[in-house]
């Protein structure tokens, strides 16, 4: 075998298909469409996610105020009560 | 520098470099488009610390290295399988920028080049094929003139000895 350095130095650059240039344009947009669906399942979580909050906030809010009312409308009755039979 | 200008200026560099790595049209289209759809991705962000050749040639390397890897994976997934068609189609030498009374010859060379290490096969890859000077390579490689001599050294010790071996067979 020749000297295997020769050989490698005897290989010609060539030009790649004129036509690849647009194959990768092609993958390009292509995968651009792939991702628009996701990124709109990514909004969708997010405002699902936000209106879950919203939600949680308004039942458990009023909740906690209505049960400190309670109590405090329990003492007082008692009291009210217990001033009463005295 | 937008896309189409960057690919213009290297397509033809990151076609050859792919070729002198799977020694074949088909993959060498295949990489060549994977390289250019990570350009794209990422050139926004090049921040310009090395050149923006040498940049591309490290894609393309990675790229190339990456693409042989999954491609002897599915040749191992084949040889369970028995898929004899898989087998044969991973083993073409196709290199359009041999000539034909070389083919021979450097067909056998390429089967050797293929048994070195990675940043053997690179080194020899980018210095005899590309004619990159050892400066180029190691800004490529970054790594050390020193470090890049002594990757050569051995890679022509090695390509000596398989090739040796080869033909003892």
């Amino acid at each position: 075998m020749e000297n295997p350095e020769n050989l490698l130095q005897s290989i010609k650059k060539v030009q790649p298909d004129p036509e690849l240039y647009a194959t990768i344009r092609q993958r390009i947009r292509d995968r651009e469409k792939e991702t628009t669906p996701w990124n709109i399942l990514k909004i969708a979580a997010i405002l699902c996610g936000v209106l879950l909050c919203i939600e949680a906030y308004i039942v458990i809010a009023p909740s906690s105020i209505e049960t400190d009312d309670t109590i405090a409308l329990v003492s007082e009755n008692t009291n009210t009560l217990y001033n009463d039979n005295e | 520098m937008n896309f189409e200008s960057i690919y213009l200026k290297h397509a033809s560099l990151v076609y050859n470099v792919a070729l002198s790595y799977v020694q074949n049209k088909e993959d060498a289209e295949e990489i060549t488009q994977d390289v250019f759809i990570k350009v794209y991705d990422k050139h926004h962000d090049f921040k310009g610390k090395s050149s923006l050749k040498t940049w591309i040639y490290r894609i393309t390397i990675n790229t190339s290295l990456d693409y042989i890897k999954a491609k002897n994976r599915k040749k191992r997934a084949a040889f369970k399988n028995r898929d004899d068609d898989a087998l044969n189609y991973i083993g073409d030498f196709n290199h359009p920028g041999v000539l034909l009374e070389n083919k021979e010859n450097l067909a056998k060379l390429f089967k050797a080049i293929n048994q070195l290490p990675e940043n053997q096969k690179t080194v020899l890859l980018l210095l005899k094929v590309e004619d990159l000077s050892l400066k180029e390579v190691a800004e490529i490689m970054d790594k050390s003139l020193k470090a890049i001599e002594s990757i050569f050294q051995r890679a022509k010790t090695n390509l000596k000895k398989i090739l040796a071996e080869t033909e003892g067979i």
